[in-house]
């Protein structure tokens, strides 16, 4: 134990440095391979030094320390880093796929070029630094700073290809993200001024004493605090009404940074609000804080529901999933008691499962060079594994067993139920079979059907996917597969903490 | 109640109110130097009472990058003229743009709701419970700093063009600010400075893009972009 | 009602002309010139006494109205406003609303002269001054407002009585919106330009086009004394009046009259007129400002 502790401290410095680091110094490199080796090897390392954490099961946080791995914080650090890792591998192999110099833009026709590889390399383990430094945050003040660099790495991914349509899609996400984590400041200040008559304190905004002094914190303030931090934070998750940014940001970028986006980062923003009801639940304003998130989850699955159906563009009508399942996790956490259970468990398979979908709907637009559902037919003949990918994901996305995503919806389902919030489980099951009902057409038609050769398509006879395409996705999958089937005992010992922190449990 | 802090929460309305009927992006960032400089006047006159090296450091950087380095950023962005390799008289962003030039929310109507917000905020303001025994408590800064945010979520919805985005942002982080100041009961340091650098590290990201946006759109002849005109 | 009441509006009808003559030297001066004297503006209106008018056919009584009612709305108004501690003639809780109303009547019938010569021009001009108008209405109210806050009256006896003391800063935010309501209802640079020849570009001046001889004396002689009575309610804002010494308080609230006019000259040198899309903006914006001036008034 005694090593454990000693390593403590030296491993988050670790954590978050070594991206960093890697991430700066690929900035500088020139050669393609040796940037894409320290790609893979920045998130391989981070990964192998999370899963030590996780095995160590040491989640003490050295007292008044700014920083520090608690059940929460390593909780989804260890789905970020895998995400990372995973998708790294698939990105390595898209970099090298990706035409260089001026390229045509297969929707509008006009030129563009990509940004420079070493944007993306270095931003995307930057990205994964400041994830890192989210997580492992314990003073509210550094976790406003650290959310705020995520959108400052993540933003030039988004803007991979330089046409206007990615650019937009930037600027949005820069300027709602930006103004809903200034918003979300305003709630990390009210939050400091709840705990102001408590006197000169030793940094009253570190989460521990927040905990500690929760009961005698004037309660006005922090329900105020509250709602600003579920605003501004709930804003970078894409709760709706606030998720405009997220449907242009998933389609435009590159289908690996959509997987990032939807798989890790809107976990870690959940995060963020995750810290608000902790210290919400610590002083007794649970049920005003679950109210509120019962609320913006059903909005959210509502809104989610109304633009996938019809929708033509996959790559859309996966973000709007997205939407979907952060208000179902919302939902889960603002029911309480198993509910909250069921969120984490909703929050490790939708994240595993949606990046497997993105990097799969990634293979699909890179044969068949559109992103409308319309143009694409006969997945299954022509892209073996990625079409047999896709109708697996469409089952375990909508909650079909034996995926993962199945237990998470029924134990929120049952919580709901139990807690005799009956209307809100009619909402929640009409919207869901919604869903289920518009993505399948989508996805069977894009499956199935007769394969048609297109002039500048790769002829039917010669169907081939390269392995780093197709490595990812399969890992991914079986993974929710597993999840699904019997969640893994060191899986369930974070779980039953995540949920004891929060106030739940089964 | 400080006289000195009254009447730069005064002028800051005042900057907030011509940034709301303003056009011109020259005078916008004029109008942010201007609330930057004042904001670091409000930082150590707020603490008037106590000035610790905390204090004066905060106010360094708060002048530093709020007074003089966003103002700069800004001012390059909108003087960055597109690569010259395109056919025609190098362009700025002020000339063409992206994103067009008329509001959403006309200008009338934005000094109407910022009058709005203004009442408003005092109103709220005196709804909420304010406890006195904070040493920094400088009583109208928390009404102005909540119509500053308002004032600036209403430029960021109402305007079309990047660069006035962009403003309206730095204004919500100057309401912010303000607010923060005067509860600023044990916020250390630097979590402030941190606060300031990513707001610094926004401004550049998005200086970067405005640059990129703009180079695109020297490349592509459509006329009339209905793309850049749907903004939500 | 004493017979040293009468002083005051003797005082604006002999010496208000008299501010016309100094803005158009100061213009003059700032330009190098020498310009003309200052008694230019009563030559003129004699001279125009002099001359006959004519009136097309098809107009009606509006167009003879017109100037009359101008004339009559601005001396009306000289029995309501203080001057340097001595009261009003006429002063009564809620007095200040009919001042802006007897003006009210003095523009609309100015309107209506311009439309009844159906002139395109006339009515373009009618719709301008009855917008902004409507505007620097507003402000006026505010700032008016702000003031009798902060001493529970709302008779402008009252409110400018030299007795009174104000927070400052409300005070400044104030005088700087009263000073724009001046500009905008004396149709002053930067809301309307005086000197200009093109029709499209005038508000007050196209509504007058039509009148002549002595219709045109009575109005001018009537904008001479409203521009009085702006200056002497704005003056008796930031000068220091005595309340102890009648003559001295009188003298220096004309003194501050001067000063205010000298004032409006030096900003129709120093800048053009405004676009007639920014006008509004300006005027709303010193709304928003005399809002605030409200609100920090009450807080106070």
């Amino acid at each position: 134990m005694s090593t454990a502790k000693r390593r403590g401290p030296v491993m988050v410095e670790a954590l978050v440095l070594i991206p960093a680091v890697l991430g700066t110094i690929c900035f500088f490199i020139r050669g393609p391979g040796i940037k894409r080796g320290l790609l893979v090897f920045g998130a391989g390392l981070h990964f192998l030094l999370v899963v030590s954490v996780w095995a160590t099961g040491n989640y003490n946080v050295p007292a008044g320390s700014w920083v520090g791995l608690d059940a929460l914080g390593t909780f989804f650090l260890g789905i970020t880093s895998l995400i990372f890792f995973i998708t790294s591998l698939y990105a390595a192999g898209y970099l090298s796929r990706e035409a260089k110099g001026m390229r045509k833009d297969f929707t509008e026709g006009g030129l563009f070029k990509n940004t420079p590889e070493q944007v993306f390399v270095g931003c995307y383990l930057l990205f994964l630094a400041a994830m890192t430094l989210v997580t492992v945050s314990q003073h509210m003040g550094l976790l406003w700073v650290a959310v705020e660099a995520t959108t400052l790495a993540s933003a030039p991914l988004i803007a991979f290809h330089r046409h206007h349509r990615a650019l937009e899609a930037m600027w949005k996400y820069l300027i709602i993200c930006s103004v809903g984590i200034a918003l979300a400041l305003l709630g990390t200040l009210s939050l400091g001024a709840a705990t102001g008559h408590l006197g000169e304190g030793a940094a009253p905004l570190l989460l521990a004493s927040l905990l500690e002094n929760a009961k005698s914190l004037d309660p006005t303030w922090v329900k105020l605090s509250f709602v600003l931090l579920l605003v501004g934070y709930g804003t970078k998750m894409g709760l709706a009404p606030f998720h405009t940014w997220l449907p242009d940001a998933h389609s435009e970028g590159p289908s690996a940074v959509s997987a990032l986006l939807s798989g890790a980062l809107l976990n870690v923003a959940f995060l963020g609000i995750l810290r608000a009801y902790q210290t919400l639940d610590a002083a007794g304003l649970a049920v005003f804080g679950g109210k509120l998130l019962i609320a913006f989850g059903l909005i959210s699955m509502a809104f989610a529901a109304a633009f996938i159906v019809r929708q033509n563009n996959f790559k859309r009508m996966l973000a709007y999933s997205s939407i979907e399942h952060m208000g179902i996790m919302a939902i889960g956490v603002g029911i309480g008691s198993a509910g909250i259970f069921g969120a984490g468990v909703h929050a490790i398979n939708h994240s595993l499962i949606k990046a497997m979908l993105f990097l799969t709907a990634g293979n699909i637009m890179a044969h068949y060079k559109t992103t409308n559902a319309k143009g694409v037919q006969g997945a299954i003949q022509v892209l073996p594994v990625s079409g047999v990918l896709w109708l697996v994901g469409f089952f375990a996305i909508t909650g079909v067993p034996p995926f993962g995503l199945f237990v998470s919806e029924f134990t929120i389902l049952k919580a709901t139920l139990d807690g005799g919030h009956s209307w809100v489980a009619i909402t929640y099951l009409f919207l869901l079979v919604v869903i289920f009902i518009a993505m399948a057409g989508t996805f069977f038609s894009m499956a199935q059907g007769p394969y048609e050769t297109k002039p500048g398509l790769a002829p039917a006879s010669n169907p081939g996917e390269p392995v780093s395409s197709t490595l990812s996705p399969i890992l991914l999958a079986v993974g929710t597969l597993i999840m699904g089937l019997s969640i893994p005992s060191f899986v369930k010992d974070i779980l039953d903490l995540f949920a004891k922190t929060l106030g739940g449990g089964l | 109640m400080i006289k000195g802090v009254e009447t730069l929460v005064v002028l800051f309305a005042l900057t907030n109110i011509y940034l709301l009927g303003t056009d011109r992006l020259g005078n916008q960032i004029r109008a942010i130097l201007m609330q930057g400089f004042l904001l670091f006047l409000f930082a150590i006159a707020a603490h008037s009472g106590h000035i610790t090296a905390h204090v004066l450091a905060l106010a360094a950087v708060v002048l530093a990058v709020k007074g003089i380095i966003i103002p700069w950023l800004l001012k390059k962005t909108l003087g960055v003229t597109t690569d010259t390799t395109t056919v025609g008289p190098p362009r700025s962003i002020k000339d063409d743009f992206a994103f067009s030039s008329q509001p959403h929310v006309g200008f009338g109507t934005s000094i109407t709701l910022g009058m709005i917000f203004i009442a408003g905020s005092f109103w709220v303001g005196a709804k909420l419970d304010y406890l006195p025994t904070f040493p920094d408590y400088a009583p109208f800064a928390i009404p102005v700093g909540i119509a500053t945010i308002l004032s600036g979520l209403l430029i960021v919805v109402g305007r079309m063009q990047a660069l006035s985005q962009a403003i309206g942002y730095l204004v919500i982080e100057n309401g912010v600010f303000v607010y923060g100041v005067s509860l600023s009961a044990g916020i250390p340091l630097m979590v402030e400075i941190g606060i300031l650098l990513d707001v610094l590290g926004s401004v550049m990201i998005m200086g970067i893009a405005l640059f990129h946006i703009n180079q695109s759109f020297a490349r592509i002849d459509v006329h009339g972009e209905e793309e850049g005109a749907g903004h939500g | 009602m004493q017979i040293i009441q009468i002083v005051p509006i003797l005082l604006a009808l002999a010496l208000g002309p008299l501010l016309m003559g100094i803005i158009n030297r100061v213009k003059a001066l700032w330009g190098g010139r020498t310009g003309p004297p200052l008694i230019q503006p009563y030559k003129d209106m004699a001279k125009l006494l002099g001359k006959s008018a004519i009136y097309s056919n098809s107009t009606t009584w509006f167009i003879k109205a017109g100037p009359v009612v101008a004339l009559a709305s601005s001396v009306a108004v000289l029995a309501l406003i203080p001057l340097g501690g001595i009261p009003a003639l006429l002063s009564f809780q809620g007095d200040l609303i009919l001042f802006a109303y007897i003006f009210g009547i003095g523009r609309f019938f100015t309107i209506l002269a311009a439309l009844d010569t159906a002139s395109p021009f006339c009515g373009m001009g009618g719709v301008r001054e009855a917008f902004y108008g409507a505007l620097s209405e507003i402000v006026f109210f505010f700032s008016v407002v702000a003031l009798a806050a902060q001493v529970h009256s709302v008779s402008l006896t009252d409110i400018l009585s030299p007795a009174n003391s104000y927070a400052l800063v409300p005070t400044i935010l104030v005088v700087g919106c009263m000073f724009v309501v001046t500009l905008a209802e004396n149709a002053r640079i930067p809301v309307d330009d005086p000197n200009t020849h093109l029709e499209l570009t005038m508000i007050h001046e196209v509504m007058v086009l039509d009148h002549g001889g002595p219709d045109l004396a009575l109005i001018e002689y009537g904008s001479a004394v409203k521009l009085w009575v702006f200056s002497a309610v704005l003056a008796q804002l930031f000068m220091p009046i005595s309340s102890a010494s009648l003559v001295a308080g009188v003298i220096s609230n004309v003194i501050g009259i001067f000063l205010i006019v000298i004032a409006i000259g030096a900003v129709e040198c120093g800048m053009a007129r405004l676009k007639f899309l920014h006008v509004p903006r300006l005027l709303v914006g010193a709304a928003a400002i005399s809002a605030l001036a409200i609100l920090l008034a009450v807080i106070s």
